[in-house]
């Protein structure tokens, strides 16, 4: 059966770090290694991106496999459903778009010869993350991921990153630990971890009163790791103060991983819950908006390109906080229907605006980095005159960072306009007027980067940057990389919004998947009210072409 | 590095004596307690006596090659495992058990029960060696310079 081939995403990255690690000492010959893997990977995602797409009728485009084949609820069960094909397929090119730049950047001085190994087990940890079917596998990937960004948090070791990389560890340790006492709650309360049974719990609204304050209580460990509005603090510190690779990997997975994990617990396990929605939706939207509006104004007011980026980073977990929060929040002054398909594209906006955010946030990184090489040092006042020294990083970085801000054509642009246009559907103006502004500020403060960075005079003297060597066609290649898929999803958007809506709807109406895990015996007899229009909306975004299905 | 006749004449006993115990429990692992964890403790415990005996230089002539290399192998043969099942079609990590028939000088065969299961253990078991050793092997290099 090709569906056992999922595991691959997991078993393909960990081959990758045990051969780099046999290859310890031998760079080209790691670098070597990794690339294959890496592309092999892409493939894995591409031909599971398209399983699923195609899926309908018995397996209905949800892909299971479990592991020692022992039956769902007892044993480890991974999936992947459109949601996590989405996920897996960009975040497969983001990896090999990094991994190009680090072996071009990067010199043995970082992390000697297990550089390499740890960049594909943090790998593995994402993708596990993004593949796994129950809760407490959900643990084991986060602390994989966390083990390895522990390690490759003080490649290079300057002073001020071992004492980022101390407050990182002690928190991500803090949120661990909540994270497994509420894993063990829970399996007290429900007598189970797997996602699929839990999910089938809530739906059929069996949810004992007492699991709610625990459920309410994840929010706050993934929260943490998302960095939303107040449990953010560790972020703005410690990603600028790692080599630029890395803090790119960092940009563009590890918040996003979060903030997947938000959407298949809150919305897919227990968006049925009335009882679950009603304490977190509005701890979500209010949330959003401090951290979308907060997080910007950080940004205008810093003075260093990796500074700034990094506190974008907060900023853009807003708006994916703004369409979990309106996918699952309580709705008035609209019909059912028009609510159900309101809350389907608030969370199809979410999940094309985490796909953009990947891309793009690491992008931008990668520039900061190629920015550095050139100029010796990301602080704004220092710098200058990029645009005449590197005339191709400046036109890559424009591109990028009009993406983030949002500007029509680009992708950034639609994620956000199918956000702000459900919040204003479902009368949350305030978080409309909060998307707006954040947005404008956002290009003011790409803009600032670019003013100063590309566009005035140069400033200061040239210096060398002692650890890095000077940018290389690599460095370009991998940036031009993520530019073009950045493009694709602009110019494009129309397909990705397709299959996000798809996604959308497996995740708002989990029927499917829980007859996917757990058997179709049993699936829940039926749903309330509202969910069952979802169910007779035809489920195949590569047929239709476009038109809106209800 | 201590180098007292006692502990010399002790870890040439306990190094062996430790092995033999570290492959009974990871044999005896499969059904009862024990296994691979275990046993990749003791034998790494038999390593750090012989270490603190004999001195590091020993320790690394011992070893068929790198603590890095025995995690790396460690990791291989478990990853094989589950590999080797998808290989036939079937989940990752399906495991396939059965029966040896090991002949014996009264006549009657001993059946030995084997397990796909016991090559992923044995992983566990480099692993778990590697990591210890290499550890302590760097810590104490740090304190000895």
């Amino acid at each position: 059966m090709s569906q056992h081939l999922i595991v691959l995403f997991v078993v393909l990255p960990m081959l990758a770090g045990i051969l780099s690690l046999f290859a310890h000492g031998r760079r080209t010959l790691q670098a070597f290694i990794g690339l294959v893997f890496l592309l092999a990977n892409c493939g894995v995602a591409i031909w599971a991106l398209i399983t699923v797409c195609q899926g309908h009728g018995a397996d209905a485009g949800i892909l299971v496999s479990q592991m020692g084949n022992w039956p769902a609820p007892f044993g480890i069960t991974i999936v992947v459903d459109p949601l996590s094909a989405l996920m897996l397929g960009v975040e497969s090119v983001v990896c090999l778009a990094v991994f190009i730049y680090c072996i071009s950047q990067l010199s043995d001085r970082f992390g000697g010869g297990f550089f390499q190994p740890l960049y594909h087990l943090l790998m593995m940890g994402v993708q596990w993350s993004f593949i796994t079917g129950d809760l407490f596998n959900l643990f084991v990937a986060f602390e994989i991921m966390l083990m390895a960004s522990y390690a490759m948090f003080v490649v290079g070791t300057t002073p001020q990153q071992i004492r980022q990389a101390y407050k990182y560890v002690i928190l991500n340790l803090i949120g661990s630990t909540l994270f497994v006492t509420c894993a063990g709650l829970i399996y007290g309360q429900l007598g189970t971890l797997n996602m699929a049974d839990i999910t089938r719990i809530a739906v059929s609204g069996q949810l004992p009163v007492s699991s709610i304050p625990v459920i309410a209580m994840l929010l706050l460990v993934f929260g943490g790791k998302t960095a939303i509005f107040p449990l953010w603090y560790w972020l703005p510190d410690t990603y600028h103060t790692m080599p630029a690779a890395v803090g790119g990997l960092f940009a563009g997975l590890l918040t996003k991983v979060g903030a997947y994990v938000m959407i298949r617990v809150f919305v897919m396990m227990f968006g049925s819950s009335q009882e679950v929605s009603s304490i977190v939706a509005p701890l979500i939207i209010v949330s959003a908006i401090v951290t979308m509006f907060l997080g910007v104004l950080g940004a205008v007011s810093m003075h260093s390109v990796r500074r700034i980026l990094s506190i974008h980073i907060i900023s853009q977990v807003g708006y994916m906080l703004m369409g979990i929060g309106l996918g699952i929040a309580a709705v008035s002054g609209l019909t059912p229907t028009q609510t159900l398909i309101s809350r389907e594209m608030a969370v199809a906006g979410a999940i094309f605006f985490i796909l953009h955010n990947m891309v793009v946030k690491c992008c931008l990184f990668l520039c900061g980095g190629l920015m550095i090489d050139h100029a010796g040092s990301d602080d704004l006042e220092k710098i200058g005159g990029l645009l005449k020294r590197a005339p191709w990083l400046a036109a890559l970085f424009m591109i990028a960072a009009l993406s983030l801000a949002g500007l029509p054509p680009l992708s950034g642009f639609f994620g956000k306009w199918v956000l702000v246009k459900e919040s204003f559907n479902q009368q949350q103006y305030s978080l409309t007027g909060f998307a707006v502004a954040t947005s404008l500020l956002t290009l003011l403060s790409m803009l600032k980067i670019w003013s100063y960075g590309f566009w005035s005079p140069p400033q200061g003297k040239h210096v060398e940057h002692p650890e890095v060597r000077p940018a290389t066609a690599g460095g370009l290649f991998s940036v031009a990389l993520l530019v073009v898929f950045a493009l694709s999803m602009g110019f494009g958007a129309q397909a990705y919004m397709n299959v996000s809506r798809y996604a959308a709807q497996r995740v708002l109406d989990p029927r499917p998947y829980i007859a996917a895990v757990l058997g179709e015996q049993h699936s829940p007899p039926h749903l309330p009210a509202e969910n069952t229009v979802v169910a007779a909306a035809k489920l195949n975004p590569l047929a239709s072409n476009g038109e809106v299905r209800r | 590095m201590m180098t007292t006749v006692i502990l010399r004449v002790a870890t040439r006993l306990l190094v062996p004596l430790s092995l033999v115990f570290a492959m009974f429990i990871y044999f005896k692992g499969h059904q009862s307690p024990g296994g691979g964890f275990v046993a990749g403790l003791v034998a790494a415990l038999a390593m750090i006596v012989h270490r603190m005996s004999e001195g590091p230089r020993s320790l690394t002539r011992m070893l068929p090659f790198t603590e890095r290399s025995f995690i790396a192998m460690g990791l291989l043969l478990a990853v094989s495992t589950g590999l080797g099942a998808l290989l036939a079609g079937l989940p990752f990590f399906t495991s396939e058990h059965g029966y040896l028939k090991l002949p014996t000088s009264s006549g009657k065969p001993l059946d030995v029960e084997w397990a796909t299961v016991m090559v992923f253990d044995l992983g566990v078991f480099f692993v778990v060696m590697g990591v210890v050793v290499g550890m302590i092997n760097a810590l104490s290099r740090e304190l000895e310079q």
